[in-house]
Formats: structure tokens, C-alpha cells, sequence
């Protein structure tokens, strides 16, 4: 049964405790506690996400139009 | 030209991938975060690791039996609802699972919601989806969508680790659940559409008709099918689908035992863990690489270097001192990993053409994701037996040259519509 969690953590990404741990060590010497890590990756993903959609309608009417 | 006028130029389809491969960052990075909260449900729910893996493990059955279904409703119906219905749930399912007070509500809302969730947003559903929208570089593609999913499971995963650290498991999940749907369901809901023809375009962004200039007149491939029964009386889907066996055996036993293995031979576990993250960033950049090369070749040749590079990978593991082995493998295997997935997928859609080619790449995913379960399994129980994994490794060497072989053997060029397709002009496109 662990041996399956084990795959199913590594299956869909590097996710080994050992790991995991050695990235946290990594992003902590550049970020300190984690919350600009937090804040980063959220509002990047929302603002990519917002700007994609708006890009992505009018270029699809443009398209169309052509 | 300016930024704006260049945008609108640009073919639609792109904006389809960008918004997957967006999809696909998210949907890897919260599943890969089901590691950081185990340690939490230990606790809170004073429950074994055992019991958690039983979770899992159902998850991943019914992660991969839904694989095919999903094809098919995407066969049927086209992507853009089955994605915004996996989307949906999936954000419902991550809400449900920040309100579990048990670890046999994990078994359901993880093991059976979020698995089944998931499953159709999942990259053989997203690659699917485009393949619909590109034909000369479906390749390029279906690997930018990995790549999401690579950096996804990089990104996510500290991120989801610090998050509980700040705020606890319950919040960070429903973190993940406002993802899904406040950025999720947007993205499929204002941008996928099932088919280019839908809005009026054509594959590519090309012309079709036969007096303008860029045109290609599209034909089908002779194996083109109407229903995925057919496709099984045929050679090259068993070959394809076979090597894609193989491809799930060795990327789950070097996923779980890689580490494990460098301890066995003495290598310190940080090293190790060290070259797994060396060996994931090789294999982003290689994605992108194989992606842009598949479609400037033939794929069964990419498809079978990309297995028999990956065998000499394993092969470094079992010949060579153990910390070389350790590193040859993270930039040889981390070359080749996942850049399987765009080619099988697009190498399916290729020879029997795209109206079951959901069904087809869904099978192919099931067993790809049983057969790999399986030989995790054995691969752990034969270590335990015998303390060491050289006849594992050896044994995966010796499928992956297997897989080699089979997929070289594909008549690409005699049933793929990349070779069947009269292009009067390929100069200009209409929007590229």
C-alpha cells in the first residue's frame, strides 16, 4: 500500500519527502518564511489566467474575423 | 508590427494550449500535494499511513479506469465539457475534502471524488482536446501542456507545503478549490472550444480552400477509424499501446525507487533526492525539445529513441559507480521521461485519425497507469527479497529496448495522415 502512495506522490511530479525538503531548504535561503512563494505563485496564476482570457477572446474574434 | 497586431495573428489554438497547460499546473501540483498532508491526517485523524495509502490507492484504480469513459464522452461530446465538468468537480471535491472529519472520508472524497474528478481534466483528456486543433504541430502542442504539468509539480508542491505550515491542510485545500474554480473552469469556459471548425477556423490555423494560397487539402489515414473496436483489429495501436506499457513500468519504478535506490548504494538520500530535481528539470526543457522535434520527423523514431535513450539511462544505474550512475541517469532518463506522452498521444491521433481518438489514448493511459502500479509493487518486493534492484533495472532495460524496437516498427509513413496529406502550398498560413 505505501509502496502504491509513494507512486502516486512521485507519478505526478517530484514530490519525495527528501526532496520536498531539499527544495524548502533551497526556497527558504531566497524567501525566508514561504509567503512571498505564496503570494507569487497566486497572484501570478490569477493575473495569467485573467490576462489570457481577455488576450484569448479577442484574438479569437480577430481569427474568426480573418 | 506591434505586440497587439501580432497577438491577433496568432492562431487561436495556441491560446487553447496556454489555458491547459494552465489547467494541467494546477491539477498536477494539487494531486502531488497529497504528500504534504499525509503527515497531518497521521495525526489529526490518528490514523496509519496504511490507511491513507488505501485512499490513494483507490484513487489510482479509479483515476485510471475512468480514463477511457472520459475519451469517449470526449469523442462524443468533445472536450470542452468534459474538461469544464472535471474542472468543476474537482474544485467541488477539494472543497468537500477541507471538511473530511475521518480517514474513511478521505477513501471517498479523494479515492473517489477527486480521482474521478480529475480524471478529466487529466493530460490525456487536455492533450485530446488539442489534438483537434493542430495537425502539423500537434507535437509541440500536447508537450507544452506537460510542461504546465512539470512545473506544476515543482511550484505547487513547496507552495502547498508552506501554505500548510501558515494555515493548516483544511485551508490550503480550499486554496486549491478556489483555483480550480476561480481560475479552472474561466479558463476551459471562456477559451477551449472542441474543434477549430467550431469558430470557423481550420486545423493550424490554415486554409482549406483550395484557391487561396497556404492551402492544404487534408486527407485520412488509410486505418482512420469510426469506432475504437476497429482500431483493436489493427497492428500498430497494440504496438503503440504496448511500448506505453512499458513507458508507465519504468517512469513509476524510477519515480519510487530512485531514491530508495541511492541509499541502497550508499549515496546520501539529499544527493539522491538532488539528482530526482536535476532529473526533473532536464526532462521540462527535453518536453518543449521532443515537442518541437516530433513534429519534423517521423514520431515512431522519436518515440523509440526516447525508450532506448531512457533504457541507457537504467542501464548507467546498473553498470556504472553508483554516484556517476546516479547523475548519468538524471540528465539521460530526465531527457526522456515524459516526452512519451505527447508522442503516443499524437502518433494515435495520426494513424487512426481523430474521431475515437479519446477512447484510444484513454486505454492506453489505464493500462499505462495499472501496469506501472503493478510493477511498483514488484519492483519493492523483489528489492526486499533479494536487496538490490540490478535485476529490476535489467529487466526494465531490456522492455524498454523491447519498446524500442516496436515502436520502430510502426509504418508511420505508409499509415499516418502527416504522410498522406497533399499540401499544394505550405508557405503561407493564414494565421500563424
Amino acid at each position: 500500500m505505501l509502496q502504491l502512495v509513494k507512486f502516486q506522490l512521485h507519478h505526478d511530479g517530484p514530490v519525495d519527502p527528501v526532496l520536498l525538503g531539499w527544495i524548502r531548504e533551497v526556497l527558504d535561503g531566497f524567501l525566508g518564511s514561504g509567503v512571498a512563494l505564496i503570494l507569487g505563485v497566486g497572484v501570478i496564476t490569477v493575473l495569467s489566467a485573467a490576462l489570457l482570457i481577455f488576450v484569448g477572446r479577442r484574438v479569437r474574434y480577430s481569427n474568426h474575423s480573418q | 508590427m506591434s505586440i497587439a497586431k501580432k497577438l491577433n495573428n496568432m492562431y487561436y489554438g495556441w491560446f487553447i494550449v496556454i489555458g491547459l497547460a494552465l489547467v494541467t499546473f494546477l491539477d498536477f501540483g494539487a494531486r502531488a500535494s497529497f504528500g504534504v498532508y499525509v503527515h497531518e491526517w497521521e495525526k489529526e485523524f490518528e490514523t496509519s499511513v496504511g490507511s491513507i495509502s488505501a485512499a490513494a490507492s483507490i484513487g489510482l484504480v479509479i483515476g485510471g479506469l475512468s480514463s477511457p469513459i472520459y475519451g469517449g464522452l470526449i469523442d462524443r461530446y468533445g472536450g470542452r465539457v468534459v474538461l469544464l465538468f472535471g474542472a468543476t468537480l474537482t474544485g467541488i471535491g477539494y472543497i468537500l475534502l477541507s471538511f473530511i472529519p475521518s480517514v474513511l472520508f478521505l477513501a471517498v472524497v479523494w479515492g473517489c471524488v477527486i480521482a474521478l474528478a480529475t480524471g478529466g481534466i487529466s493530460v490525456g483528456m487536455t492533450t485530446v482536446t488539442v489534438a483537434r486543433w493542430f495537425s502539423r504541430y500537434r507535437g509541440m502542442a500536447m508537450s507544452f501542456i506537460l510542461s504546465g504539468a512539470a512545473l506544476g509539480g515543482l511550484l505547487l508542491v513547496p507552495f502547498s507545503s508552506y501554505l500548510v505550515e501558515i494555515v493548516g491542510w483544511r485551508m490550503t485545500v480550499t486554496v486549491f478549490a478556489l483555483g480550480f474554480l476561480t481560475v479552472g473552469v474561466p479558463v476551459i469556459w471562456s477559451l477551449v472550444r472542441n474543434s477549430p471548425e467550431e469558430i470557423g477556423l481550420e486545423k493550424d490555423g490554415l486554409s482549406t480552400d483550395p484557391n487561396q494560397e497556404g492551402t492544404v487539402v487534408e486527407t485520412t489515414s488509410p486505418l482512420e477509424v469510426s469506432h475504437w473496436r476497429e482500431a483493436l483489429k489493427s497492428l500498430p495501436i497494440w504496438k503503440i499501446s504496448m511500448a506505453y506499457v512499458v513507458c508507465g513500468v519504468s517512469t513509476s519504478i524510477i519515480s519510487v525507487h530512485y531514491v530508495r535506490w541511492a541509499i541502497s548504494e550508499g549515496i546520501s538520500s539529499t544527493q539522491g533526492a538532488m539528482a530526482f530535481g536535476l532529473l526533473a528539470g532536464v526532462n521540462g526543457t527535453a518536453l518543449l525539445f521532443v515537442g518541437w522535434l516530433s513534429d519534423r520527423m517521423e514520431r515512431r523514431l522519436l518515440l523509440g529513441t526516447v525508450y532506448g535513450i531512457r533504457a541507457l539511462g537504467f542501464l548507467c544505474l546498473v553498470i556504472l559507480p553508483p554516484t556517476w550512475g546516479l547523475w548519468a541517469f538524471a540528465v539521460i532518463g530526465g531527457g526522456s521521461w515524459l516526452s512519451s506522452v505527447p508522442l503516443t498521444t499524437s502518433l494515435t491521433a495520426d494513424i487512426y485519425g481523430l474521431k475515437q481518438v479519446g477512447t484510444l489514448t484513454g486505454l492506453a493511459n489505464c493500462a499505462h497507469a495499472l501496469g506501472g502500479a503493478a510493477c511498483v509493487w514488484i519492483a519493492g518486493t523483489l528489492f526486499d527479497e533479494i536487496g538490490t534492484y540490478d535485476f529490476t533495472f535489467m529487466g526494465v532495460v531490456v522492455a524498454l529496448i523491447a519498446a524500442m524496437l516496436i515502436s520502430w516498427s510502426v509504418q508511420e509513413k505508409k499509415l499516418s495522415v502527416r504522410y498522406q496529406t497533399s499540401q499544394l502550398e505550405t508557405g503561407g498560413a493564414t494565421a500563424s
